[in-house]
């Protein structure tokens, strides 16, 4: 270095000071290097990742929580005693698909389901042949009201099926 | 502890090490970084990517006995990494700086702060050049090659930086501005 005038040895002679004149917060710095923020320039890079994920993750709730086919045929073909789709079949002549019932309130179908399962309790219970004449016209005469039961569940189902919006519940059965 | 020493137990991942490695240059580097980049909170920023780096390729390096101008350099080169957007000094026009009003050899009669204060105001590019000459040791060729400049140009930047600190000192004086005096 070249002789140094005034300022320049002033300078140096007062290095040490300038390199004291705010005292660092070694504990924030410290733990900042420890765990270092995110580079403004990736930032951004990192935040389309984030909105990404959350992308993901509400397509996957969004696709987990759907009525996707293949769920509701699981879900819809269950509330149903399989004699119920077998009548319904025969009755109407057309198949009762898994894809169809998606169109009907799980609600409906369960009650619709019960109280087939309580008629056909009460058929079975009534069919035995240890009986006498009367009691037998008595009862051939409540499994016909039965029946009559039976299909009136087959026809609403039917109407349920007819019904342009999907959500909306009978205020009652028969 | 020696730095050797204190180098190794860093490799390894001793933390407690790591922190005294980090104290030990810190404070110093932080006002390093803070003259070149301007201000504090970018020279924070500066001395944190520093320390990253620092301690990310503290194997690479040779000399234990190096170790503090090592550091200095990552310090350096990163507070001019975060400047050379700003980087624009070198079609600065050039300043009519009377010469009447420069003092050149008269006692200084200035407080620390208040000489902190005027380096720091001194445009982008003379301050830089300043800086790593007079206080990091860096000679013209160096600040040359690292800036990307002229070493010619280094030493007209470095003159240009001196005029207007002595300058503003001789302002500084006549307008009675007064701190602790801190005489050489």
């Amino acid at each position: 270095m070249n002789k140094q005038d005034e300022l320049e040895r002033w300078i140096l002679h007062n290095r040490k000071s300038l390199d004291q004149i705010e005292d660092l917060d070694h504990e924030a710095l410290w733990s900042s290097i420890r765990q270092p923020k995110v580079h403004k320039r990736s930032r951004w890079v990192l935040q389309v990742a984030a909105a990404s994920i959350v992308i993901l993750c509400g397509f996957f709730a969004w696709y987990t929580t759907s009525p996707a086919p293949a769920i509701v045929a699981q879900k819809t073909q269950f509330p149903l005693d399989a004699s119920f789709v077998k009548a319904y079949e025969q009755q109407f002549q057309q198949p009762l698909t898994a894809n169809e019932l998606s169109k009907v309130d799980h609600g409906v179908l369960q009650d619709i389901n019960s109280e087939w399962e309580e008629v056909t309790r009460l058929t079975i219970q009534t069919s035995s042949d240890q009986m006498d004449e009367n009691t037998r016209n008595k009862i051939l005469e409540l499994m016909r009201k039965n029946n009559e039961i039976q299909i009136k569940l087959l026809e609403l189902l039917q109407r349920e099926l007819q019904k342009p919006e999907r959500n909306e519940i009978p205020n009652e059965i028969y | 502890m020696q730095d050797a020493t204190l180098i190794q137990k860093c490799i390894r991942g001793n933390e407690l090490a790591q922190y005294q490695l980090y104290q030990r240059y810190a404070q110093a580097m932080y006002h390093t970084a803070w003259r070149i980049v301007g201000n504090r909170e970018d020279a924070k920023d500066v001395l944190q990517q520093s320390f990253i780096k620092v301690f990310a390729n503290l194997g690479s390096i040779q000399d234990a006995k190096a170790l503090g101008g090592w550091i200095k350099r990552i310090v350096v080169n990163s507070s001019l990494d975060h400047v050379q957007a700003r980087r624009h000094w070198l079609i600065e026009p050039q300043e009519y700086i009377p010469e009447l009003a420069i003092a050149a050899e008269a006692e200084i009669k200035l407080a620390v702060k208040d000489m902190h204060d005027l380096i720091l105001d001194l445009p982008d590019g003379c301050r830089q050049v300043f800086c790593l000459h007079l206080l990091e040791g860096y000679k013209h060729q160096e600040i040359a090659e690292t800036l990307g400049i002229t070493e010619s140009t280094s030493k007209s930047q470095y003159w240009r930086a001196k005029q207007l600190l002595k300058q503003k000192i001789s302002i500084n004086e006549q307008t009675g501005r007064t701190g602790t005096v801190d005489p050489a």
